[in-house]
């Protein structure tokens, strides 16, 4: 018995070293696939993209579990030759852990290329990915982008969600794919910007029902949401699942500006478009970027994205709802809110039973945006309550509110903006690349507000070149109230960290500064103009001696003319620790040329020097 | 007469929320894993809420309580809760029709469950005040559903 084993094992020796002598004789490997067919497949870019190569030769994943070969004996060949291996692998105790299981994109492509059926690669039932995946024929996924949040670093330039539209499912209730750093549980504000500059979260694809997304956005942040369907073929969008479907839970290098989520969204739905939509080498991406280059992308011809569906936040629900009421409706409104021991159906029992609706859904929403939800003396909430039990005592009638925005992503300029002009002391060349103030806020953008990063001036003059400018970050956070009800919030603030020149009349004299601004702000005009006051304090000077400290007031006025003019004027007094003062009055008008360029117009008068400076440039965005 | 009646229906919704009855919040651990200190936990519930690792078992509840779409429909409840009472006053809205889907309500079945499930909230939510929870507010809406159904 013992011969006839050892007499096997020769046998099976001899026939591996036939084998491997084949492969090396006739260049195939153990399936008997050609080495040029493998060679070439395992070069095809969107196989690299299923590996996360999406640049050069090394994976993005950090996640070693993705790769099914060691870290340092990767390639896109021995990772095509152990997926091969991986597909024809017995079933394990837990299916859904099979190769085909967790790798069904690159199941997918490489089915479409190779004869699996000649390989003896049998397909294997995925319970769980069969499930996820149980889609609509026809946009299979949705896009949805998340407008900039301002009370969160993390937020400020949007957000992006896929949606994956499940068959047999409510639309709050599909799965809903999101991108995030994993940050940990009470991190320091200050640790989470730098950590998430510098690269060190990890950060993956998770998935969960929309409706917690949207209740977040919607209800918390006050964040518009706009979805739009991705109209891919079957077959492309069935790719783009399964290729998440991978990476679900997967870790990555998470960078702040250009390794977000707007990044590996892109990367993930442009495995199968013709153009790449992002480059490796940009410094910054961001989400309203990915939907505008998504917009203007096509696919077999035709566009990749379908009309947009908006989401309207709680604050702007309200906002059009106050909007649409007539004179009469708008002041019963405020009588309740001013009075809210008249929210009965008593006190509008004189009135029609359309205009009934219409005070108490815009009276919820009132209640429902300014109470403190967590402060059980805030009577708000009892009030909240009563709006919501009168309208259980009207008969059955949806709200009748169509809500609508301009305001779409998808639309607008670039996020980056590229200048040069001149003023009374040179000529003038600068890059903003991001994002908007309050003269172009526009689509996805919030009015009158103001974001913007990393910002330089150089100033030509006299044949020398200086740095004239610098913001590293510049913050404005302008409050509407438009329905001027107790409660509507008009608080507003700024930040602003850089530096600029010491007096108008100098472009050598740069320095340091920081300001910071706490004040209130009231809107006119449909909410086209604001008018804006500040308590300021901040730092402004080339040394680090108290003398540079100071406080200050700042009155601002921003009025959005039309969707062509704008105008911003600032009057800014600062008093210094070292008892001397300066006031600077700024008028700043801006005129959209064309979708993708823009002209301004500046003037400055220095009180304390008495001096005044005009400038002028012409923008362009990218 | 009617106040009465009103009262009466109100104090069985409340009660059987907090005591007996199918209860997926207490039986389940929905409540207790989701909101544990009822106040901070619910702004990150959307980060830490993960679907069926919340559900364990309890001597009390029936087999049916925690069960996926009893659970699943619990979830949602609490997690839409201002927006799903606000649909059901208008008798209409996306966060209704999602509730409705999710509990595997037929279309013929919607209006009069709407109508049931409308006047059964109308009437709990006459107990709440100021220091009702939102697990509490949650409990009732899910008992006035399951009556409803």
């Amino acid at each position: 018995m013992r011969g006839h084993s050892s007499l096997a094992s020769i046998f099976i020796c001899m026939q591996n070293l036939v084998k491997s002598l084949c492969l090396l004789a006739f260049s195939v490997n153990v399936y008997g696939i050609d080495k040029e067919i493998l060679n070439h497949l395992s070069t095809d870019k969107q196989w690299l993209k299923l590996l996360t190569v999406y640049d050069g030769q090394i994976p993005k994943v950090t996640d070693g579990a993705f790769l099914l070969t060691a870290k340092n004996e990767f390639s896109s060949l021995n990772e095509l030759n152990a997926t091969l291996e991986s597909f024809s692998m017995p079933t394990p105790e837990d299916i859904n852990q099979h190769g085909q299981c967790r790798y069904p994109a690159r199941y997918t492509f490489l089915e479409r290329k190779l004869d699996f059926k000649k390989l003896g690669i049998e397909k294997v039932v995925c319970p769980e990915y069969s499930q996820f995946t149980d889609v609509n024929e026809q946009n299979q996924l949705s896009l949805v982008f998340a407008t900039g949040f301002l009370g969160n670093p993390a937020s400020y330039y949007g957000h992006l969600l896929l949606n994956v539209n499940q068959k047999n499912k409510a639309d709050l209730d599909k799965a809903s794919i999101n991108f995030g750093a994993d940050v940990p549980a009470n991190e320091g504000i200050l640790a989470y910007i730098v950590k998430g500059i510098d690269g060190s979260y990890d950060s993956s694809f998770t998935t969960q029902p929309f409706f917690y997304h949207f209740n977040n956005y919607n209800e918390t942040e006050h964040r518009d949401l706009w979805e739009y369907p991705i109209a891919l073929a079957p077959e492309q969008s069935e790719l783009v699942l399964a290729h998440l479907w991978e990476l679900i839970n997967v870790d990555f290098q998470y960078f702040f500006f250009n390794r977000n989520c707007a990044y590996f969204m892109a990367r993930a739905i442009e495995l199968v478009l013709d153009e790449d939509i992002i480059e490796d080498t940009k410094l910054w991406v961001g989400p309203q970027e990915v939907i505008q280059k998504l917009h203007s992308s096509s696919s077999k011809g035709l566009p990749v994205l379908g009309p947009v569906k908006y989401h309207p936040s709680r604050q702007t629900r309200l906002y059009q709802r106050f909007a649409s009421l007539n004179d009469t409706e708008k002041k019963k409104v405020k009588q309740i809110a001013l009075a809210p021991e008249e929210l009965t159906l008593q006190s509008l029992a004189h009135m029609e039973l359309d205009a009934k609706y219409r005070i108490i859904d815009t009276l919820i929403d009132y209640y429902q945006f300014v109470r403190d939800k967590e402060n059980k003396q805030d009577s708000n909430n009892i009030y909240y309550k009563n709006a919501v039990m009168l309208r259980y005592q009207l008969p059955i009638a949806a709200a009748s509110q169509d809500f609508h925005s301009n305001n779409a992503p998808a639309l607008g300029r670039g996020i980056s903006r590229s200048y040069i002009g001149f003023n009374n002391l040179g000529t003038i060349i600068g890059v903003r690349p991001s994002y908007y103030d309050a003269l172009d806020a526009s689509y996805g953008h919030i009015k009158h507000a103001e974001l913007k990063m990393g910002e330089f001036e150089i100033i030509i003059d006299s044949g020398k070149v200086n740095l004239y400018s610098v913001t590293l970050l510049s913050i404005e956070s302008i409050k509407q109230n438009y329905t001027s009800l107790p409660g509507d919030e008009n608080s507003s603030w700024f930040l602003t960290v850089g530096g600029e020149q010491e007096t108008i009349d100098c472009s050598n004299c740069l320095m340091p500064k920081v300001e910071l601004g706490k004040g209130i702000s009231y809107t006119y005009s449909k909410s086209n103009l604001a008018l804006s006051g500040f308590a300021t304090a901040g730092f402004k000077s080339d040394n680090l001696e108290s003398n540079g400290l100071f406080a200050g007031a700042q009155l601002k006025g921003s009025w959005l003319i039309s969707d062509t003019f704008s105008a911003v004027a600032t009057l800014n007094h600062k008093h210094f620790l070292s008892n001397t003062a300066s006031t600077l009055l700024q008028i700043e008008q801006r005129t959209a040329l064309t979708q993708t360029a823009d002209l301004r117009l500046s003037w400055s008068h220095d009180f304390k020097i008495d001096d005044s400076k005009f400038s002028l440039n012409i923008g362009y965005y990218w | 007469m009617k106040k009465n009646l009103l009262a009466a229906l109100a104090l069985t919704f409340v009660t059987s929320a907090n005591a007996s009855g199918p209860n997926p919040y207490s039986d389940c651990g929905i409540g207790a894993a989701i909101f544990p200190t009822q106040s901070a936990a619910a702004a990150s519930s959307n980060i830490i809420w993960d679907l069926g690792v919340t559900a364990i078992t309890s001597a009390t509840m029936s087999p049916e309580t925690c069960n996926a779409k009893n659970t699943k429909v619990a979830k949602f409840i609490i997690e839409s809760f201002d927006s799903l009472n606000e649909d059901t006053a208008r008798g209409e809205g996306q966060h209704l029709n999602t509730l409705l889907e999710i509990a595997e309500v037929s279309e013929e079945q919607k209006g009069d469950v709407v109508a049931k499930l409308r006047a059964n909230v109308a009437v709990s939510m006459t107990e709440f005040n100021a220091k009702t929870t939102k697990v509490e507010k949650s409990q009732a809406y899910y008992t006035a559903l399951m009556t409803a159904i």
